[in-house]
């Protein structure tokens, strides 16, 4: 059951984030992989902030999101950041804002001080998520079958 | 050979789309650096900081030349990213001359691929999206899509009149803050929380922060912390236009 309610959760981020990309100008070819980055991201946080904290899973789901981004980086040949930004929008902490101005607004200044530190360590999460797989050379995600190359190739010529 | 003048002019273009667009600094540098290896004196320099640009060419006949551009206009556009990432890859590598290359570039620089109205629609869906990956009810998901049209309806109005984006932003948190409560106060088993969250969400400086911390994390620090500025500034102004609506309207 939990299950199930974390696919359907990925399907509506699936959604949310093609609405993203066309918010933010994607190409309509690539709209299909935005929304896929953002199921993947989705979808690894749900499933391991189950079992560990959240600002962990936000960084699995980091580091998820960010090698699905350099591989369809490599297959569209286009940058990364195209599929990386929609990727990780869903897992920016938007709840730690809202709570943070809740509490501030109530007058409750422990509470407001641990959401910020909670929402600055989730972007700091997110940031060293995308690092850990940024860092690796751009040939780890070459492994591709032989058909891929000449399309590639073709698509370059273009 | 070719006009060391013309290639600095090129690559000061590419990284002015690039880094209005939103690449990240990183990425413009390496694009602007690709493209200045063309010319082939040593020691060729690209540099790229969040509001500005400096490209160099030492050589020996002509001196050394340095040109600089100050980029303020800020958007994300990722069409504009991919065209000038193509156009320079396929400029590299030989397959079309630099003042090809050149026109292509003015060519993309006034495409829009979106019309506005389906950029209105698809901030509602995305709002409306988000409260439904947050654990809302369907009830949730179609209040915040109403909320998410009115903020991209007033959105597409603010980039017409040059709104700063900062003030755009807070009032764009107070119509959902506002809404929602509002809202929870005509259908009770709506829940305040989670329509705000996720109206705000599209609004939020995600893009930014990763950004930043990436290049605070590759070493570009003033870049970095400068877009760590925006980002906060941006979130706090949001926050403070959900807590103006909710006070007005009693919580």
């Amino acid at each position: 059951m939990i299950f199930l309610n974390i696919l359907f959760e990925s399907l509506m981020s699936f959604f949310a984030c093609i609405s993203f990309a066309i918010l933010f100008n994607a190409p309509k070819k690539e709209l299909l992989y935005c929304g896929i980055s953002g199921a993947i991201g989705w979808f690894f946080y749900a499933l391991l902030s189950l079992f560990i904290t959240p600002t962990m899973a936000t960084l699995v789901a980091a580091v998820f999101v960010t090698a699905f981004s350099r591989f369809a980086s490599y297959h569209r040949q286009a940058p990364s950041t195209l599929y990386h930004i929609p990727g990780i929008m869903p897992l920016v902490p938007g709840t730690a804002v809202y709570n943070t101005m809740t509490a501030a607004l109530g007058g409750m200044i422990l509470e407001t001080y641990s959401n910020i530190l909670l929402g600055l360590k989730l972007a700091g999460a997110i940031g060293a998520g995308s690092i850990l797989m940024l860092a690796l050379p751009y040939s780890f995600f070459e492994i591709i079958p032989k058909r891929m190359k000449k399309i590639k190739k073709t698509t370059l010529k273009r | 050979m070719m006009d060391d003048n013309q290639l600095l002019k090129f690559a000061l273009d590419a990284g002015e789309v690039m880094l209005s667009s939103g690449a990240e600094t990183h990425r413009v540098q390496d694009t602007m650096h690709r493209i200045l290896s063309v010319s082939h004196s040593t020691g060729v320099e690209a540099m790229a900081m969040s509001t500005f640009l400096i490209v160099s060419i030492p050589s020996k006949k002509s001196g050394s030349l340095t040109l600089t551009r100050g980029v303020y206009s800020r958007s994300v556009n990722f069409e504009k990213i991919c065209s000038v990432n193509d156009i320079s890859r396929s400029f590299v590598s030989g397959q079309i001359t630099l003042g090809q290359a050149a026109r292509r570039l003015e060519e993309i620089s006034h495409t829009s691929a979106y019309s506005p109205i389906s950029r209105v629609v698809s901030f509602g869906v995305a709002c409306g999206g988000f409260a439904m990956v947050l654990d809302g009810t369907w009830i949730d998901g179609l209040a915040a899509f109403a909320f998410g049209l009115l903020i991209g309806v007033l959105l597409n109005l603010s980039g017409k009149t040059k709104m700063p984006y900062f003030f755009s932003c807070m009032i764009g948190g107070f119509i959902a803050g506002a809404g929602s409560v509002a809202f929870h106060k005509v259908v009770p088993a709506a829940g305040t929380g989670i329509i705000i969250i996720g109206s705000i969400m599209p609004l939020l400086p995600g893009m930014t922060m990763t950004n930043s911390i990436r290049d605070i994390m590759e070493g570009n620090f003033i870049s970095g912390t400068s877009k760590m500025v925006e980002a906060l500034l941006i979130a706090f102004a949001i926050a403070g236009g959900v807590g103006f609506g909710i006070t007005t309207f009693g919580y």
